[in-house]
């Protein structure tokens, strides 16, 4: 399931895919395939990106 | 590992590597040669014979063998009978090719003037008459001199190449050449990545598509291995040396691997530059395809209908190519995807 609410965050701090990959020291493909809902990352993965976009787990990773 | 530690780390070992290569030059500097200028007139070599002379240091207790090579980009127009005496006048080597690359058996020789007699021969008379007078079995009818004897002008070069039979030069060769192989791999893979770590770098996503892609090749290789047992088990073999049925098998296996990577994007690290990647893929791919071409134009690559190991050049080029093609493909696909 595509994580819409993720991509919405992202492009709510005008950020783009590669620079939040940077942010979290990921390849930009890992953050692609997370809003498309292709990869379920690893909490400390999904903790990275909540701090990186200073939002919380329930905010973007809750459905 | 730092970037700056692994390029010293590679050119180490290339220059390690070398510093041993004297020894093949050495191991190989007892070479003889020889070129004669044949004219082939209405189907007669002139001259018809030819003989020179070569000095030989030989230890009694040690086991020589000769390299014989006289293999041209252009095939000769008659077949090259070749007898090689001992300074005793003793015929350690006798044998006739149109062109020639081999070893002959390791023997004791002796110190002193050896002689090498070569006979050019355009008829079968001729060459049945060599075959008796040297001992040597006429293959079934002969030979079919109407298919090889051309009138023209031809220039043969007949090397001599005398080596200690236990001393393995290939071996040593091949090995040097795996050391300068892996010494430039070091540096390239370090060249190829961005900021100072030599290591790549892979995300928790792209470790998994890893482990995937190691299974898809294992998987692979263990098949090809099984269908090549089948085929020993049932008497089928292949038109292929063995040394590339296992290079190739390995190259599968390898194919796979980077197929499955290409496609999860686990292929390149986050911290390798994919350009710079698919520059040394070219520039490989270039070089391989030179050395293919010219074991192809000197009819190396398949010998008596056998595809030899000469033909790994093509498998490696092949191989890169692929890489060039999934790579391309895959970002295509990308390209398509975000613009949808």
């Amino acid at each position: 399931m595509k994580n819409l609410k993720l991509k919405a965050a992202r492009a709510g701090m005008d950020l783009s895919q590669d620079e939040l990959a940077k942010k979290v020291g990921v390849s930009r493909q890992t953050i692609n395939a997370i809003e498309k809902g292709d990869y379920n990352p690893t909490i400390n993965l999904c903790i990275a990106i909540c701090r990186a976009l200073n939002k919380t787990l329930d905010e973007l990773f809750w459905e | 590992m730092k970037k700056r530690n692994a390029i010293v780390l590679g050119a180490g070992i290339i220059f390690f590597s070398l510093i041993l290569l004297p020894i093949l030059i050495y191991g190989n500097s007892k070479e003889n040669s020889y070129t004669a200028n044949v004219l082939i007139e209405n189907g007669v070599a002139v001259p018809a014979e030819a003989t020179y002379d070569f000095e030989l240091k030989a230890d009694e207790d040690d086991v020589y063998k000769f390299n014989l090579d006289w293999w041209q980009d252009e095939e000769p127009a008659f077949i090259t009978g070749m007898c090689i005496k001992d300074p005793d006048g003793e015929t350690v080597f006798v044998g006739t090719a149109q062109m020639m690359s081999c070893d002959t058996i390791p023997q004791n020789l002796k110190s002193g003037k050896y002689e090498a007699e070569l006979t050019f021969i355009t008829d079968n008379d001729t060459y049945t008459a060599y075959c008796k007078s040297h001992d040597l079995e006429v293959s079934g009818d002969g030979v079919d001199f109407s298919e090889i004897v051309k009138d023209g002008s031809y220039k043969v070069d007949y090397r001599i190449n005398v080596e200690k039979a236990n001393a393995n030069y290939t071996a040593i060769g091949i090995g040097l050449g795996i050391m300068i192989g892996i010494g430039s791999l070091i540096i390239i893979l370090a060249l190829t990545k961005n900021g100072d770590d030599a290591q790549s770098k892979y995300d928790e996503r792209q470790q998994i598509a890893r482990g995937k892609a190691y299974r898809a090749g294992f998987y692979t290789m263990g098949l090809a291995v099984l269908v090549m047992f089948v085929l020993e088990m049932a008497g089928i073999s292949l038109p292929i040396e063995r040394s590339l049925t296992y290079f190739m098998i390995f190259v599968l296996g390898g194919l796979a691997l980077i197929a499955v990577n290409i496609w999860n994007d686990s292929y390149f690290a986050m911290n390798e530059n994919p350009i710079r990647f698919v520059i040394v893929f070219a520039l490989i791919s270039l070089f391989e395809l030179m050395v293919g071409i010219r074991y192809l134009r000197t009819g190396q690559m398949v010998v008596n209908g056998i595809l030899t190991f000469r033909a790994m050049s093509f498998v490696v080029v092949f191989m890169l190519l692929f890489v060039l093609a999934m790579t391309l493909i895959k970002r295509l696909k990308d390209k398509r995807e975000e613009e949808s």
